[in-house]
């Protein structure tokens, strides 16, 4: 099957959740979800605000949000928020994109172990550059794309595990 | 979320808890809204899907925009172009949701790996693709030989969830009728009148 890949970002609320929301929803169908009503509200609206044609959700679920999505974002700024996350979509990632922001001054850890089946992408994400690392191709070509629509550039890196 | 699909694998060959495990890890879990499509005509077919809950259609649009339903799959039922999935040429077909579904999808490499992995998978797909084989024949069969009347009672007497369950224009399509020949085919068969 071939169709528009959807995007879901979870903890679109973030900074960089709303910064890759805007960038990339004329690019692809958005699905966004965050804990906060009042972020996701304003999310949505500045997406809608700037790109009236943008085909946007807002979703209460992270885990509804991911069953639809194809690619995922674990935007979350918290670490915590993020494992917390990443369990309760474990069982509906199997085989999608689920990309991991980490913002490169932290040592945030890598939710890869709590999403074994997924292909997962690590994204150590800084002010001008991305590094991109993970081990499918496919999904790194995608994350690429998605940092680059972001006015960063990435640099790719295999995974170390 | 896969309880259908085991239920439906378990119908046709045996498989261990350790193989149902494993099998899971192959398929995506996919859900789609009413309208929504999986597949539009000019893509090429790259998963199979399997509907775990909900209702798919696969059709063709004509040169005058007319649609001309090929495939209905719902709960327990494989959906796909499998022209353009085998081949990998870009498919003829539409395929979208009648009603908001639940599915698991695999793609063409998770396919192959699966079928080296657990072999009896291989088993339950050659069952499936036989059955699949005689079906189309059959439906090739009635299509060219069988009045629309006759077409109309062979799939109420062997799919008579899909008269219940699918608009009667896409049931009408799906017969290669127009709407107005199937209301008089029910009307006339309500009444008790059928050709001798």
């Amino acid at each position: 099957m071939q169709y528009n890949l959807t995007v879901a970002i979870l903890g679109a609320g973030s900074e960089v959740g709303q910064l890759i929301a805007q960038k990339i929803a004329l690019k692809y169908p958005l699905l966004l979800m965050d804990n906060s009503e009042e972020k996701l509200n304003q999310v949505k609206e500045l997406v809608v605000k700037n790109h009236p044609t943008a085909q946007v959700e807002m979703v209460v679920c992270s885990k509804d949000a991911s069953w639809e999505g194809d690619i995922i974002i674990i935007a979350a700024d918290q670490i915590g928020e993020q494992e917390a996350i990443a369990t309760k979509i474990n069982e509906v990632t199997t085989c999608k994109t689920v990309i991991q922001i980490k913002q490169a001054s932290s040592d945030t850890v890598t939710l890869q172990n709590i999403l074994p089946y997924s292909k997962f992408i690590s994204v150590d994400w800084a002010i001008t550059a991305a590094i991109v690392e993970g081990n499918d191709e496919s999904s790194l070509s995608i994350t690429g794309e998605i940092v680059q629509l972001c006015g960063l550039k990435p640099i790719f890196k295999k995974s170390l595990i | 979320m896969f309880e259908v699909f085991f239920s439906q694998v378990k119908d046709k060959v045996l498989l261990s808890e350790a193989e149902q495990k494993l099998v899971k890890t192959f398929f995506s879990p996919k859900k789609i809204r009413k309208k929504q499509y999986l597949l539009q005509e000019g893509n090429i077919c790259r998963h199979l899907a399997f509907v775990e809950k909900g209702l798919l259609r696969s059709y063709n649009v004509d040169e005058k925009g007319i649609e001309h339903m090929i495939h209905f799959a719902w709960e327990g039922w494989w959906m796909a172009d499998m022209l353009s999935f085998l081949s990998i040429e870009p498919s003829t077909y539409h395929i979208d949701a009648i009603e908001d579904a639940e599915l698991l999808l695999i793609s063409r490499t998770n396919f192959e790996e699966m079928l080296l992995s657990v072999p009896v998978m291989e088993r339950y797909f050659r069952i499936l693709f036989q059955n699949n084989i005689i079906s189309k024949e059959r439906r090739l069969i009635s299509s060219i030989s069988n009045s629309a009347e006759e077409k109309f009672i062979h799939l109420s007497t062997t799919n008579p969830e899909l008269i219940k369950r699918i608009p009667q224009q896409l049931v009408a399509s799906y017969l290669g009728i127009t709407p107005e020949t199937l209301s008089r085919i029910k009307n006339k068969l309500a009444k008790g009148i059928t050709k001798s």
